[in-house]
């Protein structure tokens, strides 16, 4: 008995001195193990939007629309957050265009961004862009972030504003708006 | 020496348990999702490296990791996937739009680069990366996304949704750049609503980005009153170099001071702490001037505090084997043949 407890000892030692051999030779060949965490997701209510329309006018006009609703749920259950940004296209008729920069994305306070679970009860909120800043679509820049520890879900309907110059031929106009959330 | 090494094959055994169990019941449709399925063994301790590709190489390296695709669109799905050019910048990780380039991105293959996933489906795909002989040294980003972008009907938005799993690589000689930090300001103030915040201004010393957060408690109040510890705001990342704030925001319910503010910030397995003592103003919208912070001794530092919890264990697993032994021994020394 006294002998097994011994080889015991033995062995786990010999386990940990190999774990701290691996990452002396860690440069060459990294070895990996298997992570046990969820996924970082995004969805979204639809796939397609309609802006609205807009008579074009010599002094210019905006559109604005909502997006579908946007849902991001992080089940990694790590302390890291994550946050999501928006971008676009430009908007194209044939060979006419306005560009992504014309754009402006923000977030009405009714719609988001809402906590809709997390798995701590008491968590600080997310924050947005709002109205007053908005955020041109033409560029990468953070539209939402989550301050929230734990897995958690977040939703929001962004608001997209489209400035119409007066040098804009009238006719419909298409683009893609994307999401990202990293 | 051999001792710490046997606790910390104990501790990790521990913490696996409650970590695999924490991701929350997923409901049915969380649309397009991602997750990393491999760290690297090195750096099981940071926790980084288990949702990021955290890595550092030398010029000529190639390294390999998985990732999982999940559709939970409620739908069949083709996905994108494939690795997408990101900054560091306001503090922030961005990956720019589209399929932007970079260094990184060259150096990175994503195979496949379609899944077409059945509704409810996962799929895996595994990402290379090759660093070619020659490489300056640096950190560099990037993040491996998947996307699913439908063409839609003839007219309109199309809307394109798409996640990822960050990456952050460091090249350079054969050993890993420091990674550090230091809070040098807190600053109280009340925000327009009202609430009271504290904003830390945080410097990146090391030679990696930086993942902030951490927690801030209150003591020593008027009437020797503490609160806390309340969570920082996630989302900062700081690159090498960079300086940022970090916000903490308190209880509504705290007002005046003066308190002593203690200020505790990680990124992976790397903590600091730090604390000033703040007052906050009565009035919603003002702020106090910023107090330099006084950095605390490193008492909760990994390299110390984890050989040191092993050491316990061990001592604790070797005392109770040892009881154990005893009284089989003693046990069998009362039925077995010896006692006759």
């Amino acid at each position: 008995m006294r002998k097994a407890l011994a080889l015991g000892t033995v062995a786990l030692s010999l386990a940990g001195l190999a774990a701290a051999a691996a990452p002396a030779s860690a440069a060459d060949v990294t070895a990996t193990f298997t992570v046990a965490a969820g996924t970082l997701s995004i969805a979204t209510a639809a796939t397609s939007a309609n802006l609205g329309t807009a008579t074009t006018s010599l002094t210019g006009t905006t559109v604005t629309g909502t997006l579908p609703k946007v849902t991001v749920t992080d089940n990694r259950g790590s302390t890291l957050g994550w946050n999501s940004s928006v971008a676009s296209t430009a908007f194209t008729s044939g060979a006419l265009t306005i560009a992504a920069s014309k754009a402006k994305a923000y977030i009405v306070p009714t719609n988001g961004p809402t906590l809709t679970s997390a798995a701590l009860s008491a968590v600080p909120s997310t924050t947005a862009i709002d109205a007053a800043t908005g955020l041109t679509l033409g560029a990468a820049q953070v539209f939402v972030t989550a301050t929230t520890t734990a897995s958690n879900s977040v939703d929001y309907t962004p608001t997209v504003q489209v400035t119409i110059d007066s040098t804009v031929a009238a006719a419909t106009y298409s683009g893609t708006i994307s999401h990202t959330v990293v | 020496m051999r001792m710490c090494w046997i606790a910390i094959v104990a501790v990790l055994g521990l913490v696996v348990g409650p970590a695999a169990a924490q991701p929350a019941p997923d409901p049915a449709r969380t649309g397009l999702g991602i997750r990393l399925l491999d760290a690297p063994s090195d750096r099981r301790d940071d926790p980084r490296a288990q949702v990021y590709v955290v890595d550092h190489v030398q010029p000529g390296a190639a390294l390999s990791r998985r990732v999982e695709v999940v559709n939970r669109t409620g739908r069949a799905a083709q996905v994108s996937l494939y690795p997408a050019a990101a900054e560091l910048t306001a503090g922030s990780f961005q990956v720019l739009p589209g399929a932007a380039a970079n260094q990184l991105t060259g150096w990175i293959r994503v195979s496949p680069a379609t899944l077409r996933l059945a509704a409810g489906a996962s799929g895996t795909a595994t990402v290379d990366i090759a660093v070619p002989a020659g490489t300056g040294g640096g950190e560099r980003y990037a993040a491996v996304m998947a996307e699913i972008r439908e063409s839609s009907s003839e007219e309109g938005i199309s809307i394109a949704s798409r996640v990822g799993v960050r990456v952050y690589l460091s090249v350079g000689g054969p050993k890993e750049p420091v990674s550090d930090f230091e809070i040098t300001t807190l600053q109280a103030a009340r925000q327009p609503d009202g609430r009271p915040i504290v904003t830390a201004q945080v410097r990146n010393t090391g030679g990696r980005a930086l993942d902030m957060s951490g927690t801030l408690s209150l003591t020593a109040g008027p009437g020797g009153l503490s609160a806390g510890p309340f969570p920082a705001e996630l989302g900062t990342t700081l690159p090498p170099g960079g300086s940022s704030p970090v916000v903490v925001v308190l209880d509504p319910a705290i007002r005046g001071g003066p308190w002593v503010a203690t200020l505790t910030l990680r990124s992976g397995p790397l903590e600091r702490a730090a604390k000033a003592t703040v007052t906050f103003p009565d009035e919603a919208g003002q702020q106090a001037e910023p107090v330099a912070a006084e950095q605390l001794p490193l008492a909760k530092d990994p390299d110390i505090l984890v050989p040191l919890a092993g050491a316990l264990i061990g001592l604790i697993v070797a005392v109770l084997l040892y009881v154990l032994y005893r009284r089989r021994r003693r046990d069998r020394g009362d039925e077995g043949p010896g006692a006759q």
